[in-house]
């Protein structure tokens, strides 16, 4: 059996976001100054463009992850299509599982690359394991994880029981050659949903490192 | 640590697709040369119970069972005896919406019975996972182009030598969701979709499977360039000069190390939206000064949503192995009168084919396919 292959990925900077319903500080005037635009956002887009400002986002390339995708606009699809009524375009339009990562690059006037991953519980380490192949090109990369689910009946399907509804993380990698000092240990954390735990627990522990480097196994 | 270059190339080493045309790739472009659509009215999909011209699969089995029959076909035509060190790259739109509906409708509008593995983007790879056993497995999920980032990740893994081969699966079912949410954007047509005509009515929503085992063994396809961009310029719409089309059309062309007039064949993106048809024309019109064809073949399968870049990179190979062209069927007067838009299918010399997907959120794909003659 061939060994896998290791990339060895620096933390350049991380920042990590959650609420039990609703997010609070997401500084979305200063932000998002276009009110037009501001009102069309989802909450993951504006959790993501928030996390992306913590990081120094400078339009690098985007790989962002969801589990869930855009709750309330399928949400409000499903209960359209179940009580017969007209869709709403804007619903339509935003439900799509990229609608964060797009509204950042709008926002930023960002051309390159973005892409979207999502594995249910797996989506962190999907989010990390496909960053760290892209990022050996050589450029740093913008990885995001975002989830955002808040909604009337989200205790019929929130079966892990996680309190935290709205939560994300950001970390700005690029690759390194230098020795890692973070490794996945799939820490749990019962508060947030486990699709986001690998890159929280990265998150963590590039706390308490003067220069983290995390390797992530392909 | 372990950096590689990327010293490996890329090959189709087996493919498979269904949709509404056909359960195999030579009869999906089989019918693309003969004309013949999928795209059928039907009643019951649209809330407002008028009908909806869409690209449904007539067939008494599963949306799931037809996933793992294009994936066994795939096995048996390889050398593989399973997939146990093969990687998984699934890319769908909609993944288990289509299920969840019927779900909540059978609940008497409840979330109650929802499960996720079955409602999640990831419910086509855990239905995949539930038969074949691979080492590994990502989902893409980026509207419109599901499959052809998934396709972009392949060759990645394959170039850097983390894999030998990675099976990419496409695939997007009909759902309540789809078919109801183009329309409420006004651009879903009742009949079969012109693109690329003046008269053009809109797109229809469809559904396909498109899988494609990668592989750095060479055959007689090779993957030789990949590109993407974004338009940051709206969510829905394209930029209407065709901006990002244009951007990853290039840097599929500079991945492939290929000048735009080495293109022999296109094939577009074209649904059948004035906004994007317009956009898609303009950046080939600007970038392909030597006019290459041409085709939209979304007027036969349909606009299969996150599957359709596999399937249409499926259609690009077989026009590579027949050599022919196929041709823009229903269109019958050209909007942009210098595109090469032929209509009728053409039997010619083709190395180059460029294809083309884009999506919600101004996501770009351009992937290039190269007919090889001597490598095996």
């Amino acid at each position: 059996m061939k060994d896998n292959l290791k990339i060895n990925l620096k933390i350049i900077a991380s920042a990590f976001v959650s609420a039990d319903s609703k997010c609070e500080t997401l500084d979305e005037k200063r932000l998002v100054p276009k009110m037009m635009l501001r009102r069309r956002l989802t909450r993951g887009a504006k959790i993501a463009i928030y996390l992306a400002s913590e990081v120094g986002y400078r339009n690098e390339r985007i790989i962002f992850g969801s589990a869930y995708g855009e709750v309330k606009a399928t949400v409000d699809i499903v209960e359209s299509i179940y009580n017969k009524t007209l869709l709403s375009p804007t619903a339509f339009q935003n439900s799509v599982h990229n609608t964060p990562a797009s509204y950042l690059s709008i926002l930023s006037q960002n051309q390159a690359e973005v892409t979207t991953v999502s594995d249910l519980f797996d989506t962190s380490l999907s989010v990390l394991k496909t960053g760290a192949v892209k990022a050996l090109r050589g450029d740093r990369l913008l990885l995001l994880n975002v989830d955002a689910f808040s909604f009337e009946g989200v205790e019929e399907i929130n079966s892990c029981e996680v309190s935290k509804l709205e939560s994300g993380v950001a970390l700005l990698v690029e690759v390194t050659e230098e020795k890692p000092n973070i490794m996945i240990e799939n820490i749990k954390n019962s508060e947030i949903s486990p699709s986001l735990w690998q890159m929280l627990e990265i998150y963590n522990k590039s706390k308490e490192l003067e220069k983290p480097i995390v390797e992530v196994v392909i | 640590m372990n950096i590689k270059n990327k010293n490996r190339d890329v090959y189709i080493e087996s493919m498979s697709a269904c949709c509404s045309v056909g359960d195999s790739s030579e009869a999906i472009f089989n019918a693309t040369l003969l004309g013949q659509s999928g795209v059928k009215k039907h009643q019951g999909f649209l809330n407002d119970k008028t009908d909806s011209a869409i690209g449904k699969i007539e067939s008494s089995r599963s949306f799931d069972s037809l996933i793992i029959e294009s994936i066994e076909k795939i096995l048996s035509e390889s050398n593989l005896k399973d997939f146990s060190t093969t990687f998984l790259a699934v890319g769908t739109s909609v993944g288990g919406m289509a299920w969840a509906e019927n779900q909540f409708i059978k609940d008497g509008g409840s979330y109650k019975n929802i499960k996720l593995e079955k409602q999640s983007i990831h419910s086509i790879a855990h239905t995949i996972k539930q038969k074949f056993n691979f080492k590994d497995s990502i989902t893409f999920s980026t509207a419109c182009t599901s499959s052809s980032n998934a396709i972009i990740f392949a060759k990645e893994l394959i170039e850097v030598g983390a894999y030998e081969r990675v099976l990419v699966v496409g695939a997007d079912s009909i759902s309540y969701t789809t078919v109801n949410g183009f329309n409420a954007l006004g651009v879903l047509s009742a009949e079969i979709a012109t693109p690329f005509d003046t008269n053009r009515t809109g797109m229809n929503v469809a559904e396909g499977i498109g899988a494609i085992l990668l592989s750095s063994t060479p055959s007689e396809i090779k993957l030789v360039g990949v590109g993407c961009s974004s338009d940051a310029y709206n969510i829905t719409n394209p930029h209407p000069k065709g901006e990002g089309a244009k951007l990853a059309m290039q840097n599929a062309l500079k991945s492939a190390n290929l000048n735009p007039n080495q293109i022999d064949y296109i094939n577009a993106h074209g649904t059948g939206t004035v906004a994007n048809d317009s956009a898609e024309g303009k950046a080939i019109e600007e970038l392909f000064p030597h006019n290459p064809p041409v085709s939209s073949t979304k007027s036969i399968t349909g606009h299969t949503l996150g599957a359709c870049g596999a399937i249409e990179l499926i259609i690009s190979s077989m026009v590579l192995k027949e050599q022919t062209i196929p041709k823009n069927f229903n269109l019958k007067t050209k909007e942009i009168e210098s595109l090469n838009l032929p209509q009728k299918s053409i039997k010619k010399e083709i190395n180059f084919v460029l294809s083309n997907a884009f999506a919600f959120g101004g996501n770009n794909v351009s992937l290039i396919v190269q007919k090889v003659y001597d490598e095996r």
